[in-house]
């Protein structure tokens, strides 16, 4: 404080000339200002009275900033009284210096004004830095705020929704579409129109709230327009929230850096810092906290920008990490909303200057931008990512949907395959039976061909009787054909019978009409006698000539006219005659003419017979050819079965002779085994000689031992003289063993051994014979 | 304070539904027994904690999440999603568009929780306002039957069914629990088991701080 007074001092000694020109107008400025107190005071006033009204209940932080608010005053009114002579005096005049001089004061120095808001600023002085911070006195929206009032906001509803719940509980904007709300309400919609992308957002209110408590309506958007330009907010309030996002990226860092133990805590108690901190960035401290620190935070804001909140934010944890740590997470929020705020109603110069020494680092402010930027970008594309992922996977679902339902037709289908697979392995299966079955019957009848073939003669004989029948038919056919060419002639006959038949009655016609000729002969004769009777009649009754001559004549006249009449039936004869002979030749002509066709008739059945005889000779050539071709094939075949006959013969010649082998084979074996059994009876014979010898030279033997008849005794000396010889003994035999059989003395003790063990019933003589042997040897 | 520690299960319970709707009315009246016509606009995300008894003996303490509905909040919120396993979609029955858009509420819920189980409850608000009411009843039921959730309408003003909202949803929840359609899982928040003392509850979760909190696919298991 001593620090910033003196820079102050400093300060205002370097403008001392200002301040000198100044000293009257500061009378008059501290003037103007109590006055404006006064209008404050008077606009408080029901304030005033409610304010002692709620004090019971201090629950409510709205109703504290109100008192705090009050507070503040106080102090200030009674800093006012206590550092009349110097310090306020001298506040007061650099105030309203730095404020009438604003902008040179903020291009020479700064960083003193940052530090004198940062000391605190007046509260008469406050809406004019505010204005002066948020530069209204340039701003050219200012001017447009009553266009924008004339407008409606699409927002206007979503907006009229929440000016009821902003500061409810404060006076300004208790009434329910009072002058607080309306404006309140005017404000948000201007800015909702100048500033389209960002609309209203929630948070939004406090802010205009707290400036409206401070200046009239278009100060108040002129500043917030500046605020959300200058100072970012916008970005804050963008739909996409990107500021708020890396505003609490970095906080959370910062955290992590200035209070570790507490950020653990955090973690464990899985305490997310939007949880609590988005608040304070979102309506800068406005909402819930005393009023005064929402005043002084904004004044910080304005001068600083967002660097404040953090360093408040810090602060904060810091104040009241010890406490934090001992809660759980349920307990942590409530703390945050409820216990914090009401901490620092009255302490907040604390928090404040804890604020200021916070080390904010903007370098790696910035660092931490870019590190968020990337972070974000990395969601972003994982987002995209799981988008795509979710589509591809919905696509793929519908896949395999699709392809499920595929699978279900196919394996239908391959059911379907199946079943007619099944049916035409059956199929297949009686197709091969019946296959089967006909070659069956195909190798019969070739095996019949065969027959047929082998018996080609039967074909040679079938084929003589076929030309016999042939022959036959040919001749059935030729007696047809001349029974046909007889059959006219009866016809003729026929005819001619009929002729003859006609000829009688022709000539009985001529007998009867001689007989009439005759009649009329006997008529003209009787005439005749008549006529002379009567003419004789006459003459002898008349006796006129004239009529004699007439009657003549008449008389001539009628045998004229019966002459005539005669010969008319003569005529009529002839004619009849004529007639029936043209009939007759009518007859017979078209008896010719009927012969003439049947001629023709037979001549095209004799053709017809030709040809057929023809085509019976070439049949009859072509079964020659075929007889022909069978006695080649019969020919071959025989010569075929003498080959192979030969070549059977042949085989039988081979078996002979393998026969004859196997016979010279068995001879050999006879002879060999003859030559074996001439060894065997050689050593039969051996062995009888053996015997004979010593048959021979028993009757000896027993002359010599005639007292030894005792068997035990015998078996005893028996045994003795084995052992005596058996060493040579089987010397003996093993040589027997490697060499063939020759005849040494040596050989008949071993092949006496031999017989001696295979005849066990000539023991006694053999063990004399054996000491015989060995008296021998 | 000292019955905050006697609880057999935690679940954790997020409220999402369009601005204005009565999210925080309905906790302030659930959790507080207060009806306030006017509360702040939420601001990112409060909190509100209550202990229901969902079968007699057996006690089940609800963290509601209450979030802010204004469309843009939803970045903040959605973090808020995954360690819920019940989501209460709130709509008021006077205003048809915040029924409208429900159905936006449900599928960003549903995206979010995804590898989790969870339980949805519809709640239309404000029916002690009937002259002003834009949604039917049916119309909430029909919704609420299509996507096979539960349905309720309250009043927070009257405290009508509010009680009754809470418990059925908590009883459903603790009816998935003992089916086992849902699991206690370390590094997740939406169930957890009541603890047996209240010195261990600050000294265990330390341990489990060392290890990474497992990642989402971890957990599909269930």
């Amino acid at each position: 404080f001593d620090r910033e007074e003196k820079r102050m001092t400093q300060s205002s000694s370097e403008q001392l000339p200002v301040v000198n020109m100044t000293n009257d107008d500061i009378e008059l400025l501290k003037r103007l200002e109590e006055e404006n107190r006064r209008i404050e005071y008077d606009t408080k006033s029901p304030a005033n009275s409610t304010q002692t009204n709620h004090t019971g209940h201090p629950k409510s932080p709205e109703l504290h900033h109100k008192q705090l608010r009050q507070d503040s005053i106080s102090s200030d009114v009674s800093n006012l009284t206590i550092d009349t002579d110097g310090n306020l005096e001298s506040e007061w005049s650099v105030w309203n210096k730095i404020i009438n001089n604003w902008t040179t004061y903020m291009k020479k120095k700064p960083q003193w004004i940052k530090d004198m808001i940062r000391a605190g600023v007046p509260i008469h002085f406050r809406p004019l830095l505010w204005q002066c911070l948020g530069k209204v006195e340039t701003s050219h929206v200012k001017g447009k705020y009553a266009e924008y009032m004339k407008m409606t906001s699409p927002c206007e509803k979503v907006i009229r929704r929440d000016i009821s719940r902003t500061y409810p509980d404060h006076e300004f904007f208790k009434e329910k579409h009072g002058i607080g709300q309306e404006r309140l309400f005017n404000v948000i919609k201007a800015y909702s129109l100048y500033d389209r992308e960002v609309g209203y957002c929630q948070g939004i209110g406090f802010i205009v709230g707290l400036l409206l408590m401070h200046m009239p309506e278009e100060d108040a958007f002129a500043v917030l327009v500046s605020m959300m330009q200058d100072l970012s907010m916008r970005d804050m309030y963008k739909p996409d929230m990107f500021y708020l996002g890396l505003c609490i990226f970095q906080f959370e860092t910062m955290i992590q850096e200035f209070l570790p133990d507490l950020y653990r805590h955090f973690q464990v108690e899985n305490f997310s810092t939007s949880t609590y901190a988005s608040s304070w960035f979102l309506t800068l401290f406005t909402n819930q906290f005393p009023f005064i620190v929402a005043c002084r935070t904004m004044d910080l804001f304005l001068s600083e920008g967002i660097e404040i909140i953090f360093r408040m934010g810090i602060a904060l944890l810091e104040i009241h990490q010890d406490h934090l740590m001992l809660l759980c997470m349920d307990d942590m929020l409530k703390y945050f909303q409820k216990d914090v705020p009401i901490k620092h109603e009255t302490d907040h110069e604390s928090l404040f200057q804890r604020a200021f020494s916070v080390q904010y680092n903007s370098k790696k402010m910035k660092k931490l931008e870019k590190e968020y930027n990337i972070i974000r970008k990395e969601e972003q594309e994982e987002q995209i990512e799981v988008r795509r992922l979710r589509n591809e996977n919905r696509l793929l679902k519908q896949r395999v949907e699709n392809l499920e339902k595929e699978s279900a037709t196919l394996a239908n289908r391959l059911i379907e395959g199946q079943v007619s697979n099944a049916q035409y392995a059956e199929e297949s299966y009686q197709l091969k039976r019946e296959n089967c079955t006909l070659k069956k019957q195909l190798d019969e009848k070739l095996k019949n061909t065969t027959f047929s073939s082998s018996g080609h003669n039967s074909v040679q004989l079938t084929s003589p009787t076929e030309l016999e029948m042939l022959r036959e038919t040919v001749e059935k056919l030729n007696m047809e054909n001349r029974n046909l060419q007889s059959t006219p002639h009866i016809e003729i006959a026929a005819l001619q019978e009929e002729l003859t038949l006609v000829k009688m009655r022709d000539a009985e016609a001529q007998v009867s009409m001689n007989e009439l000729r005759q009649r009329i002969a006997d008529l003209n004769r009787e005439w005749q006698l008549h006529d002379s009777t009567c003419k004789t009649l006459r003459e002898s009754n008349q006796a006129n000539e004239s009529n004699d001559a007439y009657d003549l004549i008449a008389h001539e006249l009628l045998s004229l006219k019966m002459r005539e009449a005669q010969t008319d039936c003569d005529n009529k004869a002839l004619s009849q005659q004529i007639m029936d002979l043209e009939t007759q030749k009518q007859v017979i002509y078209n008896q010719i003419k009927r012969q003439d066709d049947e001629i023709q008739r037979m001549r095209l059945e004799l053709d017809e017979s030709r040809v057929r005889e023809q085509e019976l000779r070439a049949q009859l050539n072509e079964t020659k050819n075929q007889m022909h071709d069978g006695e080649l094939r019969l020919k071959e075949d025989s010569m075929m079965l003498r080959i192979r006959e030969a070549e059977s013969t042949q085989a039988i010649g081979d078996l002979r002779q393998r026969i004859a082998e196997l016979e010279v084979q068995n001879q050999e074996l006879i002879t060999r085994g003859q030559i074996m059994d001439n060894r065997d009876l050689q050593e039969k014979l051996l062995e009888l000689q053996d015997e004979v010898m010593r048959l021979r030279l028993l009757p000896t033997i027993h002359r010599n031992h005639s007292t030894s008849t005792d068997p035990r005794r015998l078996d005893y000396e028996e045994s003795e003289d084995e052992c005596l010889i058996s060493p040579l003994s089987t010397s003996v035999n093993q040589r027997l063993s490697s060499s063939s059989i020759v005849l040494s003395p040596s050989s008949f003790i071993s092949s006496n051994h031999r017989l001696r063990q295979s005849t066990p019933s000539l023991f006694p003589t053999l063990a004399s014979s054996q000491s015989s042997a060995t008296s021998i040897d | 304070m000292d019955n905050m520690y006697s609880y057999d299960y935690q679940f954790r319970l997020i409220v999402v539904g369009d601005s204005t709707v009565g999210k925080s009315s309905l906790l302030r009246s659930f959790c507080d027994g207060v009806f306030s016509q006017d509360p702040d606009p939420t601001v990112g995300v409060d909190f509100n904690v209550r202990i229901v008894e969902v079968k007699p003996g057996v006690k089940v303490k609800l963290q509601l999440w209450d979030t802010a509905g204004q469309e843009r909040f939803r970045s903040i919120t959605r973090a808020y999603y995954r360690n819920s396993v019940g989501v209460l979609l709130i709509y008021d029955t006077t205003n048809y568009v915040s029924f409208t858009h429900v159905t936006s509420w449900l599928n960003e819920a549903r995206a979010q929780i995804q590898p989790y189980h969870s339980v949805f409850l519809l709640v239309g608000t404000k029916i002690d306002r009937e002259s002003e009411r834009q949604v039917t009843t049916e119309e909430g039921k029909a919704f609420a039957d299509f996507h096979n959730i539960s349905f309720i309408e309250t009043s927070s003003k009257s405290s009508l069914y509010v009680q009754e909202a809470f418990t059925m949803i908590a009883r459903e929840i603790y009816d998935m629990l003992t089916e086992g359609r849902i699991h206690v899982q370390s590094g997740w928040d939406g169930v957890k088991t009541g603890p047996k003392s209240a010195n261990s509850n600050q000294s265990q979760p330390i341990e489990i701080a060392q290890n990474v909190q497992p990642r989402r696919n971890g957990c599909c298991s269930s």
